[in-house]
């Protein structure tokens, strides 16, 4: 049972890959990049990370792609790509590159000095290990909370900066915007 | 451990994040969208996810699991760059 979900779930996640990397339509990449995160949700909950669903599935497929669906729409960047190149050798590089870099990848999978997966297993078990900890939410907390809290504030930081941000962008870009309709039309009662 | 752990080994799933990382890298480099891009990207950050949460599980620590949680807010805060 574990491994037909794993198969149909990994089944799942490659289709939703591929589609957002073969499909021409901006709209429909973003629908298949739903289906990709929500399989990638199934593997938290098969690795037992009960938090890390909910948040795949609430800032992921709720807000990110939310948003992306937001700007195909709004914005009217939802034109079809061209099909001619204008670098004719970049498809099959990107092609190659891409092979190389899977193979690369799975040979550093087998390696234990990179992925430092002792043979014990458990050896690095004093950092939220063990079962007197509480559930998955409450060793995350509680890790978060205390080795992590400088991070968790930098990133605070990092949230509002962006906020701030984007608001700044967007209003240059609408004062500058009115500034040349303001500019048309005085040129046009002008003549 | 977590009612919900399950016994696969944990190559699957890091021979499954690398085939999406892969994917997400070739379209980044194929694709002239600059929205499917960003799409592309998303991808290559969910397979490192999923590989951050199989040695969270597999080394029994849960700083992995803490990582993919500002990987998360991070790619949260990228959409504003829109």
């Amino acid at each position: 049972m574990e491994y037909f979900i794993f198969f149909l779930a990994a089944a799942l996640a490659l289709a939703g890959a591929l589609g957002v990397v073969l499909l021409r339509n901006p709209a429909h990449c973003a629908l298949s990049l739903v289906v990709t995160l929500i399989s990638v949700a199934i593997f938290f909950a098969q690795l037992g990370a009960a938090l890390l669903v909910a948040m795949q599935i609430i800032v992921y497929a709720g807000a990110i792609v939310v948003l992306f669906l937001f700007v195909i729409m709004l914005l009217g960047v939802d034109r079809k790509e061209s099909v001619e190149e204008p670098l004719k050798f970049q498809r099959p590089v990107a092609l190659a590159l891409g092979v190389v870099l899977f193979a690369e990848v799975v040979f550093l999978i087998g390696h234990q000095w990179a992925t430092g997966k002792s043979s014990t297993g458990t050896a690095h078990a004093i950092h939220g290990g063990g079962a007197d900890l509480g559930g998955n939410v409450e060793r995350v907390a509680r890790s978060l909370f205390t080795d992590f809290l400088w991070p968790f504030e930098i990133t605070a930081a990092l949230l509002v900066l962006a906020v701030v941000g984007a608001v700044v962008l967007a209003r240059r870009s609408s004062e500058s915007a009115e500034a040349v309709e303001a500019g048309a039309a005085g040129s046009g009662e002008a003549s | 451990m977590p009612v919900l752990a399950t016994t696969i080994d944990a190559g699957w799933y890091l021979v499954l994040a690398a085939l999406i990382f892969t994917i997400g890298a070739a379209g980044l480099l194929t694709r002239r969208n600059v929205l499917v891009m960003f799409m592309c990207v998303e991808l290559m950050l969910n397979a490192v996810n999923l590989t951050f949460v199989t040695f969270a599980r597999e080394l029994n620590d849960i700083r992995g699991q803490v990582i993919v949680f500002f990987i998360l807010a991070v790619a949260a805060a990228g959409r504003w760059r829109r």
